[in-house]
C-alpha cells in the first residue's frame, strides 16, 4: 500500500514536470506567432500641467500606491476594457505584469479593504471624451488614436 | 495555536475518560457554551452596526450615483488534500481539527472556502468593508463568519484610522491568506503560519503610508481584542497590539511585524488544576508553564522579490510565550518561475519547535498509587509542548495554472517530515510512536470575482 502510494506520488511529480514542459513550448510558440501590436501611449488632458511620467510613477498610480500626480494634484487612473489589446499592451509591455498578476495584486487590496482597481471604460473614444472633461484623468490609448485634446506623458 | 490548545483539550478529555484512576480534574461541559454564543453575537453585532452605519451615511448625494458607492466582490477556493500517512491526520491549519490521512485519505475541508464582500465609499474620506467567509470550522461544519467589518476614515491622503474587525497583519500574507487566488501556493507554509493562531482583532488600527525616493512605506499600528469562536471559548486575547512595517522598492518588498498579546485560557486551566492537586510540586510546574501576567510576543520579518518572470520569498517568525514552554520559530524559502500560464514553484519550510524536554512532577517523591496519574499528567504536558511547538521540515513542489484572468488551478506535493519525538502538523495519531514522514497532495481551484 505504502509502496503504491510512493509510486503514485512519483507519477504525479512526473506529470507536473511534463505539463510544465509542454506549457513552456506551447507558450513560447504562441508568443512567436503573435503579431506586432500598435504601441500604447499614456495620456492626460492637454490642460494638465504634467509633462512626463516615469514607468515607476505609472506603476504607483495604476496599482493604487498613490492617488496623486508627482506635483500633488489628484489623479484618477482609467483602464481600457478588460481583454482589450491596449490594456494588455500597457500592463505587459509598459508595467511588465501579466493580467493575472494585476488581478492578484488588486485582489490583495480589495479583500483587505485597502483599495479598488481603476475604473475601466469600454472604448478609446470614451477615454478621450472623459479626458477632455477632466484634468485628473490618466489613461492610455494606442498611439494611432491620439487626438488634439490630449497630451502624451509616457511613450 | 488555538487549534493546538483545542487538540490538547481533546486529548485531555480522551485521556481522562480512559483513566482508571480518579482524575483530579473535572471537565465542565457547560464551560464552552457561553463564550461560543457570545462570539456568535459579536459577529452579528459587527455586521448589523456596519450595515446600519452604511445606510445612514451612505445615502447617495446628487453628485454620486448609487453604483459608485457599493461594490460586491468575492473569492472562492475549491480544494482537496490527500495524505499517504493513514496513521494520523494532516492538519496544517489551526482552524481545523480534521484532515486527510487516518480514516479518510482525501479531505476537502482544509482549503475550501467561499467569501463575499461588500465595500463602500459612503462619504468623502470614508470607506467601509464587510467580508463574510464560509469555511470549515472547528466543529467540522461549513459555516459563515465575519472576517472583516470595519469603517476607515482618511484623515489625510497618507494617514487613516479604522475601527471594527480587522485581520491582524502578522505575516507577509496574513491579511489575504484566505484568498487562494493571491497566493503562489495552495496554502501558506504551516511551519510558519501556525505560530500565531490569532488572525483578527476587534479594535482600531492607524495606517500611515508615504512615498520617498522611489520607495513606498506603510506603517500600521493596531490595538484590539480577540475571542476565538473556533475554540469554543478556550482562548481569549483580551488586549493585543501590534506594529507592522512594509517597505516596497521596485520589485522588492520588505516587511517586519511585532505583535504583543496576552492569552487567557479557558478550559485548559483545568489541566493545570490537575497539577495543583499534587501540592507544591504541582504548583511549581504550573508556575513554570503558565505565562501568568506576562505577554506573549511574536516577531516576523519577510522579504519578497518579484521582478515578474520569477519570484522568491523568504519569511521567518518567532513566538515567545514567556513561560517554560519557551519560544518557537519557523521559516520558509520559496521560489517560482512564470512560464506563460504556468508557475511551477518549490518551497522548503521548517518549524523549529521549543525546548526539547519538559519538566513535570517528579513521580518518585510520591507513593506508587499516585505515580501513574503523575506519569499521565507529565505525558500530557509533553504533548502540550509538542502541540504548541511542533518540529517539522517540509519540502514542497507544485505548479499554478492560470485558467483565466480570475481563475487559477494549483497542484502541490508536500513531503512532510516531523522531527523525531514530534508529531509535527499531524494529529490523531494511531499510536504515539508513529511520526513517519508523509506525502501530501493538494489540488485547488481558486477564483476571484
Amino acid at each position: 500500500m505504502k509502496r503504491n502510494c510512493v509510486y503514485s506520488v512519483r507519477g504525479i511529480l512526473a506529470s507536473i514536470a511534463l505539463a510544465a514542459l509542454i506549457s513552456l513550448v506551447v507558450t513560447e510558440h504562441a508568443l512567436a506567432q503573435s503579431p506586432v501590436d500598435d504601441q500604447v501611449v499614456v495620456i492626460v488632458s492637454s490642460i494638465n500641467s504634467i509633462e512626463q511620467l516615469s514607468r515607476e510613477q505609472l506603476e504607483d498610480i495604476f496599482l493604487g500606491q498613490t492617488q496623486s500626480f508627482p506635483n500633488g494634484s489628484q489623479v484618477v487612473p482609467v483602464d481600457q476594457a478588460e481583454g482589450s489589446n491596449a490594456r494588455r499592451q500597457f500592463y505587459e509591455v509598459v508595467l511588465g505584469r501579466t493580467a493575472a498578476q494585476v488581478r492578484s495584486h488588486w485582489a490583495k487590496l480589495t479583500f483587505t479593504g485597502r483599495g479598488r482597481p481603476p475604473r475601466s471604460v469600454s472604448s478609446t473614444d470614451e477615454i478621450l471624451a472623459l479626458i477632455s472633461q477632466d484634468a485628473r484623468i490618466l489613461s492610455y490609448i494606442e498611439k494611432n488614436k491620439l487626438s488634439n485634446h490630449v497630451k502624451v506623458v509616457f511613450e | 495555536m488555538k487549534g493546538l490548545h483545542f487538540q490538547v483539550d481533546t486529548y485531555l478529555r480522551k485521556y481522562y475518560s480512559s483513566m482508571s484512576l480518579a482524575s483530579p480534574v473535572t471537565l465542565d461541559p457547560q464551560y464552552s457554551a457561553a463564550p461560543q454564543r457570545r462570539v456568535g453575537r459579536l459577529d452579528l453585532l459587527f455586521t448589523g452596526l456596519l450595515l446600519m452605519g452604511l445606510c445612514i451615511i451612505g445615502q447617495p448625494s446628487q453628485a454620486q450615483s448609487q453604483a459608485s458607492i457599493w461594490q460586491i466582490n468575492g473569492y472562492a477556493t475549491l480544494g482537496a488534500t490527500w495524505s499517504d500517512n493513514l496513521n494520523a491526520n494532516y492538519i496544517p491549519n489551526a482552524l481545523n481539527q480534521q484532515g486527510p490521512g487516518r480514516g479518510r485519505p482525501w479531505d476537502p475541508g482544509l482549503d475550501t472556502r467561499f467569501a463575499l464582500q461588500i465595500s463602500a465609499d459612503p462619504a468623502p474620506r470614508v470607506s467601509a468593508v464587510l467580508q463574510v467567509v464560509t469555511e470549515k470550522h472547528f466543529d467540522g461544519d461549513f459555516k459563515p463568519a465575519v472576517e472583516w467589518a470595519n469603517l476607515r476614515y482618511s484623515i489625510t491622503p497618507a494617514l487613516s484610522i479604522s475601527a471594527g474587525r480587522i485581520v491582524l497583519d502578522t505575516f507577509l500574507m496574513s491579511e489575504h491568506r484566505k484568498v487562494g487566488y493571491t497566493l503562489p501556493w495552495v496554502r501558506p507554509p504551516a511551519e510558519l503560519y501556525q505560530l500565531v493562531s490569532i488572525t483578527r482583532s476587534d479594535g482600531v488600527d492607524v495606517r500611515y503610508q508615504t512615498s520617498f525616493r522611489n520607495m513606498n512605506y506603510a506603517l500600521t499600528l493596531n490595538y484590539g481584542r480577540n475571542e476565538l469562536s473556533e475554540l469554543d471559548g478556550y482562548l481569549e486575547a483580551p488586549n493585543l497590539w501590534g506594529i507592522s512595517q512594509r517597505l516596497e522598492r521596485g520589485d522588492l518588498t520588505l516587511k517586519a511585524t511585532y505583535t504583543s498579546y496576552k492569552l487567557v485560557y479557558g478550559q485548559l486551566g483545568q489541566f493545570w488544576d490537575g497539577f495543583r492537586a499534587f501540592g507544591p510540586a504541582g504548583e511549581a510546574v504550573v508556575a513554570r508553564y503558565t505565562s501568568s501576567r506576562r505577554r506573549s510576543i511574536f516577531t516576523a520579518v519577510a522579504a519578497e522579490y518579484d521582478p515578474g518572470p520569477w519570484f522568491a520569498i523568504a519569511e521567518w517568525g518567532r513566538s515567545s510565550m514567556r513561560s517554560g514552554f519557551g519560544s518557537r520559530s519557523g521559516w520558509y524559502l520559496s521560489t517560482g518561475q512564470r512560464h506563460g500560464a504556468w508557475t511551477p514553484y518549490l518551497t522548503v519550510a521548517r518549524a523549529n519547535g521549543g525546548h526539547s524536554t519538559v519538566q513535570g512532577i517528579d513521580p518518585t517523591s510520591f507513593p506508587p498509587p499516585l505515580q501513574a496519574s503523575i506519569a499521565t499528567l507529565n505525558g500530557l504536558l509533553d504533548m502540550t509542548q509538542d502541540r504548541l511547538a511542533p518540529r517539522q521540515f517540509t519540502f514542497s513542489a507544485g505548479t499554478r495554472l492560470e485558467v483565466s484572468d480570475s481563475i487559477s488551478v494549483k497542484l502541490q506535493l508536500d513531503h512532510v517530515s516531523p522531527k523525531r519525538g514530534s508529531g509535527g502538523t499531524f494529529n490523531n495519531y494511531k499510536s504515539a510512536a508513529n511520526t513517519d514522514s508523509a506525502n501530501i497532495v493538494s489540488v485547488s481551484l481558486d477564483m476571484v470575482f
